[in-house]
């Protein structure tokens, strides 16, 4: 049992930059992905439904018409909510072609019982994504425009209020999307001093409600803010000169306050701690070309996944920064397992013959490389209903769903075990 | 008649013992001859008849003559004795009659002495009656007048003890009073004594008081007496122990005297100590001044203190606690002398290792010669940990020296690096200079600290020394520790954020390696003979070994290349990925040259790659396909040379954006490019690995702008210019076709109008820049 069920690839036609794990309320384990073909005539949401018993995945499509997807988010408190942020191309009179980065809220519609059953793509001919499934439309619930918005990035859902907070080259956009329609809330204008900044990515803080952000900057900084505080008062957290090179992406770690990852151009994945945030508490270098994306296992926070222009994606356990205790792996874990499930026996078998091997346990490490993408990673997400299983998207249209390796779930799940005595509720 | 006469001759000689021997010849003749007329057996008629037949006549007549003759001598001479024994007999009878009357007389004496001895007898017994009675008593008075004596000689005792105190016999008063002690004890409930025994304790006590007065005393007297040598303790010590004598005399213990002779030496030793400690705070004075003045004065008293001391109280409890308190001495006086040394070791400049090394030398032999007087407490060793310490100490000092000076270079080297500019400076010198500094900084470092290994010092020799010095501190600490402090501290420039200028990086990626092949071993081996590193098995577990250094500064340099080729690659990337943002690619005229940051983009290339080949030949890099030989000639000017436009290579590659099936198919079938592999130790790889960095940048760029119809346009005259230019510094020229492709794919991926320049046209730009 402790073969690894191998990853199940997914392909798109066209080009794709955009991914999201859906919180779904069936717990069932769903994506979203969205299409970037420029000169397309149909650009498409697809949402990907993983069914772990058969390792295939059974997708929804949505169209998004002519408008490149760059990104695409869904709300975690409202899995039909979904945002994208698209390139609009109009064509003034054929000759001056314009081109807008804009953004909008939609609604995914619900699935209808009497539809033809899902288009089950098994692992096998995953690559071709069926052309026979039905295109469902979006239901656009609405964007504002902004002032001074420029392009704009992404968009982050708040993890627990009805509000989003928009990345854009205008700064960063606090947006209320309560009672059906889209308001402004507060305006944190890209201005660093007196220069001019680019946010690129930014994340709510999941702690204490949630009341702060943290954004990526190209200058390679990280800026923290408040949204209680009033935009003037400048950013709470700065951490100059994170990346060489421009900042892409960060994430709170959802265990440990303060405790954030951010990645860049440098390749670099840091770990900071912002009460302390002239150095990183750690630094993984493991990407050999831009560090697109990282991310904290929603659940178990030693685990990050990062994705980089060099077409790999790196899951690594930060255990000595992580929530997790530190613990010394001992022998009577053995003895603790003595009298348990007759199913836990092989996994103690795999764990004490993989003990031989790697005397030290418990150190951080790399634990998987996903190789089978052959073009950049610009997105990377773990699924947010099930702490072992992430999916990563590449450049050239392919999705790779991926689990955790066997033998690391269990490390965990056993050193979880041993320290509370029982599982998490979601382990299963 | 002649036989006759010699046999009355033998018979009376006989008589009177004497001439035996002829007699016994004579007799032998006459018992076989019966006609031998004196002997025995004579028979006369034998001899008369034959004298008659043998003789004539008148030798018979002759012979009857000669026998009357005989016969006549013989009568006479018998007649004399008769007469003589007759004489004697009438002696011996007036002798007899004389005694007779003699006798009488004393039997008369004898007489009167009996009557006298029954006349005393008498008398005796007569005595005997009348004094019978009154022995008892006169025995009691003869016991009163003994006691009475004695009485005095108490009552006297105080104004005795007084006086012999005051003259100063303590030992006559001490004496006169243990006599008395006893008596008076034991009559101490008597009235009568009890002011006596009270007076007498009171002087007593005074003249105990007064001893441990001049006993506590001592010490000062000591101090005051004694300030300038050695000389004044001892006979203060001998009146010490006088003291201490008489002072047990006086029932003191031997367990509160020898405390209070500690006691009493205690604050002298204190304040040695606390003058030593003074004096270990600062480098005011001399170190061989502090351990002279340590040694003379504070061991030497502690010397002779522990003479004294042992010669007083001798008994092992006594020894305990003197060991006790000696070690405490010796305990701060170590630790004090630790404090300075190791001062010193660190604080003293390059001058300083002889003065510590004779400092320690001096206090290493005091102590040594101290030892063999306490045996106790390791005490040699202890001297030896201490001066172990203080080596290391200064090994150490050496080594925050080196670390220093490490830094300086560094930090001068960065500074150098920056004010000139990279071109103006030869990087190759520069590294020569700072080998040469640091490898002779290493060794005048290691050629101090020599210093403590010259034969002429004492603990030079000392195993412990040599484990603890040369081992650890010097070959490990000091030099493995430097060396891997040197390697680590370049590869951390390599993880600094923001990096440091490339060329630093560049250079010490070099340094590092050149450290690595020349000087390491060198420096090691060196180390390993000035220091006699003994080749032992524990000593090689105490040292890292070379293999591992070496290990550290190839990982060091390889880091330190690869953290140049990122830093280098990420500036030329820095500003392709700018101006690509800020070009608006849409909206844009037809290109007519190619952009600036192009150009710039190969200059700098030109630049770094004659840094780089001023450092790294072409040899171990192996990976290109082209041949090494005729590029490695090349100047690095000829470099900026465009690529010969041959019909091959332009049959090779076309500026005309393939499609994305295109490269698709390509990525099919050709093998997976590492892309941006570990760039190794060489010109091409490194160059090369800057190139890729740069061209990848550029492709992730392109991908995230929409491009117009001029904007593609221009993209595919940049690339056939990159094209044009690239293919000299790159070791795989598949690698930059590969990339350059992947821009122009993209980029007409990204146009919503793709419309590709004629390839003559792209050449012809090209050609006119």
């Amino acid at each position: 049992m402790d073969i690894d069920d191998p990853p199940v690839i997914y392909g798109l036609e066209t080009q794709a930059r955009a991914l999201c794990s859906v919180p779904a309320l069936d717990d069932s384990q769903q994506f979203i992905i969205g299409t970037q073909g420029l000169r397309v005539e149909h650009n498409q949401l697809h949402l990907l439904t993983f069914d772990a018993d058969t390792n295939s995945v059974s997708k929804r499509i949505f169209d998004h018409g002519r408008d490149e997807i760059w990104s695409v988010s869904v709300a975690p408190q409202n899995p039909n909510l979904c945002a994208t942020v698209f390139n609009r191309v109009t064509m003034d009179s054929g000759t001056n072609p314009s081109v807008a980065k804009r953004w909008c809220l939609w609604k995914l519609p619900e699935e209808e019982d009497n539809q033809t059953p899902r288009h089950r793509n098994s692992s096998e001919d995953a690559l071709t994504s069926s052309s026979l499934s039905s295109v469902e439309s979006l239901q656009s619930i609405g964007s504002i425009e902004l002032e001074q918005q420029g392009e704009p990035r992404c968009l982050a859902f708040h993890p627990e209020r009805t509000e989003a907070l928009l990345v854009s080259d205008g700064g960063l956009y606090q947006l209320g999307l309560g009672s059906g329609e889209v308001r402004l809330l507060a305006h944190l204008p890209a201005k660093d001093g007196r220069s001019q900044v680019r946010y690129w990515h930014a994340a709510w803080n999941p702690h204490h409600s949630a009341q702060q952000v943290i954004a990526a900057c190209d200058s390679g900084g990280l800026r923290g803010f408040d949204v209680r505080c009033p935009p003037s008062n400048g950013p709470v957290v700065v951490i100059d000169n994170a990346h060489n090179g421009q900042a892409r992406c960060v994430d709170y770690n959802p265990n440990k306050q303060y405790y954030l990852a951010s990645s860049g151009d440098d390749g670099a994945i840091r770990f900071w701690d912002t009460r302390q945030p002239s150095n990183p508490v750690k630094m993984l270098r493991l990407h050999k070309h831009w560090a697109c994306c990282v991310q904290f296992n929603p659940y178990h926070d030693q685990l990050v996944l990062s994705g980089g222009t060099d077409a790999k994606v790196y899951l690594t356990n930060n255990r000595s920064i992580s929530s997790e205790p530190v613990l010394s792996l001992d022998d009577d874990l053995d003895d603790d397992l003595d009298d348990d499930l007759d199913d836990y026996r092989d996994r103690k078998s795999s764990l004490s013959s993989r003990r031989q091997q790697q005397p030290e346990l418990d150190e951080d490490r790399t634990v998987s490389v996903v190789e089978e993408h052959e073009d950049s990673v610009y997105a990377a997400v773990w699924c947010a209903t099930d702490p072992w299983l992430f999916a990563s998207l590449s450049y050239d249209g392919r999705l790779v769903i991926s689990h955790v390796p066997k033998s690391e779930k269990y490390r965990i799940l056993l050193l979880a075990r041993t320290l509370t005595g029982a599982f998490h509720p979601l382990d299963y | 008649a002649e036989p006759d006469r010699s046999s009355r001759n033998s018979r009376l000689r006989s008589f009177y013992q004497q001439g035996q021997v002829e007699s016994d010849a004579a007799s032998v003749g006459l018992n076989v001859d019966p006609c031998d007329i004196d002997g025995a057996g004579f028979d006369p008629e034998v001899y008369l008849s034959k004298l008659l037949q043998e003789q004539p006549l008148t030798s018979l007549m002759a012979k009857e003559q000669q026998m009357v003759d005989q016969i006549r001598q013989l009568d006479s001479d018998m007649q004399t004795l008769v007469y003589d024994n007759y004489s004697k007999f009438i002696s011996a009878t007036d002798t007899i009659r004389k005694m007779k009357s003699d006798f009488h007389r004393m039997e008369q004496e004898m007489n009167n002495l009996a009557e006298s001895v029954s006349a005393m007898s008498q008398q005796a017994a007569d005595v005997r009656q009348h004094v019978g009675g009154k022995r008892a008593e006169l025995k009691r008075l003869a016991g009163v007048s003994a006691l009475l004596h004695k009485l005095q000689y108490l009552l006297d005792l105080p104004a005795r003890l007084t006086e012999l105190r005051r003259e100063g016999a303590h030992q006559q008063a001490i004496r006169a009073w243990q006599q008395a002690d006893r008596v008076l004890s034991r009559y101490a409930d008597l009235p009568s004594f009890r002011p006596i025994r009270a007076d007498c304790l009171a002087i007593m006590a005074e003249l105990r008081a007064q001893l441990w007065k001049r006993f506590n005393e001592g010490g000062s007297g000591t101090e005051s007496g004694g300030e300038g040598g050695s000389g004044g303790g001892a006979p203060d010590a001998r009146q010490l122990a006088e003291l201490v004598d008489l002072l047990g005399q006086l029932g003191e213990s031997e367990a509160d005297l020898s405390a209070a002779f500690l006691r009493q030496a205690d604050p002298r030793m204190q304040r040695l100590l606390g003058d030593l400690e003074a004096q270990a705070g600062s480098l005011q004075d001399d170190v061989l001044q502090f351990v002279d003045q340590g040694c003379n004065h504070l061991v030497s008293e502690l010397c002779i203190l522990i003479a004294v001391f042992g010669d007083i109280f001798p008994s092992p409890e006594s020894r305990a606690k003197l060991e006790a308190y000696h070690e405490s001495v010796m305990r701060s006086y170590l630790a004090i002398v630790s404090k300075r040394f190791c001062l010193e070791a660190r604080e003293s400049g390059g001058t300083g290792d002889s003065l510590l090394v004779r400092a320690c030398d001096r206090f290493h032999r005091k102590l040594q010669a101290m030892h063999r007087l306490v045996t106790e407490g390791e005490l040699s060793v202890r001297a030896l940990a201490v001066v172990c310490d203080a080596a290391a100490e200064r090994a150490g000092a050496v080594r925050a020296q080196l670390d220093l000076r490490l830094t300086a270079a560094l930090s001068g080297l960065r500074s150098q690096l920056a004010t000139a500019g990279a071109r103006s400076v030869s990087l190759p010198q520069l590294m020569a200079g700072l080998l040469t500094e640091l490898v002779d900084a290493v060794k005048a470092a290691l050629a101090g600290l020599q210093a403590f290994l010259a034969t002429d010092v004492s603990f030079s020799l000392k195993p412990a020394f040599r484990e603890r010095f040369c081992v650890r501190a010097v070959r490990q600490e000091l030099l493995a520790g430097f060396l891997n402090h040197q390697a680590t501290q370049c590869a951390r420039l390599a993880q600094l954020s923001p990096t440091p200028p490339p060329l630093l990086l560049l250079l010490l990626s070099r340094y590092c390696l050149d450290f690595r092949n020349s000087s390491l071993h060198y420096l090691c081996t060196l180390a390993d003979e000035q220091f006699l590193v003994p080749e032992s098995p524990q000593a090689e577990a105490l040292v890292t070994p070379v293999s591992e250094l070496s290990a550290v500064y190839s990982d060091s340099a390889a880091e330190l290349l690869q953290a140049y080729v990122c830093a280098s690659g990420g500036t030329l990337a820095g500003m392709l990925r700018k101006s690509v943002d800020a070009r608006d690619w849409l909206q844009g005229i037809e290109p007519r040259s190619v952009r600036a940051v192009v150009k710039r983009v190969v200059e700098d290339l030109a630049g770094i790659d004659a840094s780089v080949s001023s450092l790294y030949d072409e040899a171990p890099s192996g990976g290109g396909g082209r041949g090494g030989g005729d590029r490695s000639s090349d100047s690095s000017a000829s470099r900026l040379a465009r690529r010969p436009l041959t019909a091959a290579s332009r049959s090779q590659w076309s500026a005309t954006p393939s499609t994305l099936g295109n490269s698709l198919l390509h990525r099919l079938f050709s093998d997976k490019v590492d892309l941006l592999g570990p760039a190794e130790f060489g010109r091409a790889s490194v160059v090369s690995g800057v190139v890729r960095l740069a061209l990848k940048t550029l492709l992730e760029c392109v991908r995230l702008k929409t491009f117009g119809r001029y904007g593609l346009q221009q993209v595919q005259v940049d690339c056939h210019y990159l094209h044009a230019f690239l293919w000299r510094y790159v070791s795989d020229d598949s690698v930059v076709h590969f990339l350059l492709e992947e821009i122009l794919a993209s980029a007409a991926h990204r146009c919503i109008d793709p419309v590709s320049m004629e390839q003559s046209v792209v050449e012809l730009i090209v050609e006119r820049d």
